[in-house]
């Protein structure tokens, strides 16, 4: 087995554990909200009363993430990326890629 | 071991098991982050006092001898007052306050008792027996309110503003946002056609935190956001940007979870560690993805392992030498009066510690795993930046001279702004002229003297009139020396005013009785005819008191003010009663005015300290005097002019702005050791002194420069917020930075060329 095996290997049985750890987390925490006679509309609301700027912080988050994939992964602007990612969604990013692999056929 | 095997042991363990390192981050900060988000408020004020504290251990015993030192005001105020309607709800509205939990008796005109003489000497009989329902009831009350001589004290001099005055029965232990919440409701309960102003220092404590907190939580992310912004536009690439801001994250997250896993409650001082975590941390990862981006641009050939063993070369013992030197800075915190700030120095240092570890294992893990940006493989142009810096070196260097009679020039100017700084606080500036809570305290304060209690504990014989002449001199003295002090309270007042009523209410005999037995008489007359707790507030026994509190009313609630009423009382104390019954000043805000001061000195210290330990530290890695003298330099001048700032802009010294200051000698001494250390790389390679000024600012100088700029463009948000300690959390934190930009790329490069330091060429 060589190094980089065994850090692959290693770095699974950690995230397992991390992956563990939270489900840990989640189950034991009382905080889960009872959604016991609640409609998906009746969450939404409830969700973009109480935290909506959590909500926007969490999907520019997001966004930068995504475009941070796409920045390294398909070798294109971060700033442009992220632009697009957060104006037009993360679906936005599909035809950036798209048209680079036309261009590259 | 030297410092090349340790830094390529730690290049082979990230390039080995990068993912490894990166899941382990996750998992550690999953286990910190499971406590650290059920970290606890803790807003009282008894588990931050330094116990120890003579003070502190006045009000524990004034709150087992008494019913409370500290005091809360509601006035009501209305054109109607006197109507039977109005004046009927209003007793109700007495007994609900007198029903909540910290409140141990309220004092108004509705209990309040009335002496007058008779045939017997003299009687005692409630203000009101019963609410006046036509207008001769009325004129009638309002006589007898001139009389016991309520105006002024419970009822207004226009008869439009009556006060409750509440006596809270504990000194520390509640919760003053539960407090606050109690008493809004009920006024709400009540308030309908009368004006309800409330007052009380629990209160404005309570409301500065909580505004302080709303502003924080809406301001921070937007500031974090501009962060971010900058650094987009500096780096131009996802690792610029998360990497280091990734660092501050788990470095918040860790250190936050420490305080959880070891049941550490998060106090309003402790609020100041992520702001000050994103504003130091992140220089750390910022100079490694600068100097990796940097030698990637320049050698288009090496690998990424290569472009990273050279960077972790490079960077690592400058990075380790700020990380050491600004977590000594913050554990010099140790040595301050208040257990809350000795903490949050050792968690700061924590923080930072933490953030040194990610930066050089962490961050190195994920850019060997990681491509480089695509910009970083064109053909190495000079960019926009680095041609700014450049000239910039380059100007710095040719114009020293100019360059630092200016910088002189502006230092001493604003050092002079010293002597404008003032440690007096009032926390009712913080809110704006048309907030609730000022607008109440003002109203207050102008119609019955304020809602600022401070309180003298005395023990001894207190009916005998020695001890009680004593009393009175004392307060006579304090009334006359400080304007601030409106009304006062005692024993003497009661005493006196039996004396009159029993002599024919001859005002001429209202003085302190010479017989002993005759006082004691009077207060057992006045026991039979009044409820068993009238004087719970003042005597702790009333048949035979060891103990009296004298209360004092301020005007408003300066620190400053109430810590020179402290020190002149104790000096007229020990100068005229040194023999006689100890007497000692108590109750809360008196506290307030003492532990604002003894902070503010503690803060003093221990940047003191902190600037000579750095100094000494600096001096031992560049083994030379100048090195430690050039290292410490810009960020001591920095701290000097950052008060003299303070002065000018009329900010006052206090808890919070005080223990900001830490940001400015952990920022200030990271950049001049970037600095002065790439600089000394640089000309041990063979560069002259001007070559290698433009290097540093190439490629250090751009990690200053970005790490500077975003966190000075970030905080620049804070400055739109309406609350006052907000946005001087603003300036704070960009003077801060600007001055240690200015310190480290202006000084420093003019300083360097004009003297050519001997310890740059060892």
């Amino acid at each position: 087995m060589n190094i980089e095996q065994k850090d692959k290997i290693l770095s699974s049985m950690v995230m397992m554990l991390s992956f563990g750890l939270l489900f840990f987390i989640f189950s034991a925490s009382d905080n889960i909200l009872n959604l016991e006679g609640k409609t998906i509309k009746d969450l939404i609301e409830f969700i973009v009363n109480r935290y909506l700027d959590l909500v926007l912080i969490i999907y520019v988050f997001i966004c930068f993430q995504v475009a941070g994939y796409v920045e390294l992964k398909f070798k294109q602007d971060f700033i442009t990326s992220s632009l697009l990612c957060i104006l037009l969604t993360p679906f936005s990013l599909l035809f950036i890629i798209q048209n680079e692999d036309d261009e590259n056929n | 071991m030297n410092i090349r095997k340790i830094s390529n042991a730690l290049f082979n363990f990230d390039v080995h098991y990068p993912r490894t390192i990166i899941a382990s981050a996750i998992f550690i900060t999953l286990i910190f982050g499971w406590k650290a988000f059920d970290l606890r408020m803790d807003a009282s004020m008894r588990s931050g006092l330094p116990r120890d504290h003579k003070i502190v251990r006045s009000m524990e015993k004034v709150d087992s001898l008494f019913s409370g030192s500290d005091i809360l005001i509601v006035a009501v105020e209305s054109d109607s007052l006197f109507d039977f309607n109005t004046l009927q709800k209003l007793s109700f509205f007495q007994d609900s306050l007198e029903s909540i939990e910290l409140i141990s008796k309220v004092t108004s005109i509705f209990n309040q008792k009335y002496i007058s003489a008779n045939k017997n000497g003299f009687e005692i009989e409630p203000l009101l027996e019963s609410i006046p329902n036509d207008s001769s009831g009325i004129a009638n009350l309002h006589e007898r309110l001139i009389q016991s001589g309520m105006v002024g004290n419970l009822i207004s001099e226009d008869f439009k503003t009556l006060c409750f005055v509440g006596q809270i029965n504990s000194s520390f232990e509640y919760d003053e946002f539960e407090f606050r919440k109690n008493i809004y409701e009920l006024v709400d309960h009540f308030n309908d056609s009368e004006s309800f102003y409330v007052s009380s220092i629990p209160i404005t404590r309570a409301t500065v935190i909580d505004y302080m907190q709303r502003d924080m939580r809406v301001f921070t992310p937007i500031a974090l956001g501009l962060c971010l912004f900058l650094l987009m536009l500096s780096f131009k690439s996802w690792t610029g940007v998360f990497l280091p801001f990734f660092v501050v994250g788990f470095s918040i997250i860790w250190t936050f979870g420490v305080m959880g896993w070891i049941d550490l409650p998060l106090t309003f001082i402790g609020t100041l560690i992520p702001v000050m975590l994103v504003a130091i941390a992140n220089n750390y990862g910022i100079h490694i993805i600068s100097h990796y981006f940097e030698y990637s641009r320049s050698d288009l050939v090496a690998s990424r392992g290569q472009i990273l063993k050279k960077t972790i070369r490079k960077v690592g013992i400058p990075i380790l030498l700020a990380g050491l030197t600004t977590m000594v800075s913050f554990l010099c915190l140790l040595s301050h009066s208040l257990p809350r700030a000795r903490e949050m120095g050792v968690l700061v240092s924590f923080g930072i510690l933490v953030a040194f570890i990610l930066s050089i294992i962490f961050i190195p893990s994920v850019l060997v795993i990681v491509p480089r940006p695509q910009h970083l493989s064109n053909k190495y142009n000079l960019t926009f930046i680095d041609s700014f810096l450049i000239k910039m070196s380059k100007f710095f260097i040719r114009h020293s001279k100019i360059i630092l009679t200016t910088l002189s020039v502006i230092a001493i100017w604003l050092m002079l702004g010293i002597k404008y700084l003032k440690v007096d606080t009032n926390p009712d500036h913080y809110f704006p002229k048309s907030s609730d809570l000022r607008i109440a305290n003002t109203k207050i304060s102008k119609a019955f003297g304020g809602s600022t209690q401070m309180n003298i504990l005395v023990e001894g014989d207190i009916y005998d009139p020695n001890v009680l002449k004593n009393i009175e001199m004392l307060i006579l003295h304090i009334k006359k020396r400080h304007e601030i002090v409106t009304k006062s309270y005692s024993i003497v007042d009661v005493i006196k005013k039996m004396h009159s009523g029993f002599n024919g209410g001859d005002i001429a005999m209202e003085i302190i009785p010479e017989d002993r037995e005759l006082i004691h008489q009077y207060m057992f007359m006045y026991s039979i005819a009044s409820e068993e707790d009238e004087f719970d507030v003042i005597l702790d026994d009333i048949e035979d008191p060891a103990y009296t509190q004298i209360l004092l009313r301020l005007g408003e609630a300066k620190t400053f003010a109430i810590s020179e009423i402290v020190e002149d009382t104790e000096q007229f104390i020990k100068a005229n009663f040194y023999d006689e019954s100890p007497m000692e000043l108590t109750g809360g805000a008196t506290l307030m005015g003492v532990v604002n001061h003894m902070v503010i000195r503690g803060q003093f210290n221990s940047l003191m300290v902190s600037v000579f330990i750095i100094f000494i530290l600096m001096a031992f890695v560049f083994r030379s005097f100048n090195g430690g003298l050039f290292a410490t330099m810009p960020m001591a001048v920095s701290v000097i002019m950052m008060f003299g700032l303070m002065g000018y802009m009329n900010i006052t010294l206090n808890i919070n702005t005080s223990l900001l200051t830490c940001i400015l000698v952990g920022v200030g001494i990271d950049y001049t050791v970037h600095f002065l250390w790439h600089l000394r790389d640089h000309i041990k390679s063979g560069s002259s002194i001007e070559e290698a000024i433009t290097k540093t600012f190439r490629i250090s100088g751009k990690g200053i420069l970005f790490n500077g700029l975003s966190v000075v463009l970030g905080f620049s948000a804070l400055m739109f917020s309406v609350f006052v300690p907000v946005r001087i959390f603003g300036i704070l934190i960009m003077g801060s930075i600007s001055f240690c930009l200015f310190g480290s790329l202006a000084i420093l490069p003019a300083l360097t060329s004009l003297t050519k330091p001997k310890f740059l060429y060892k």
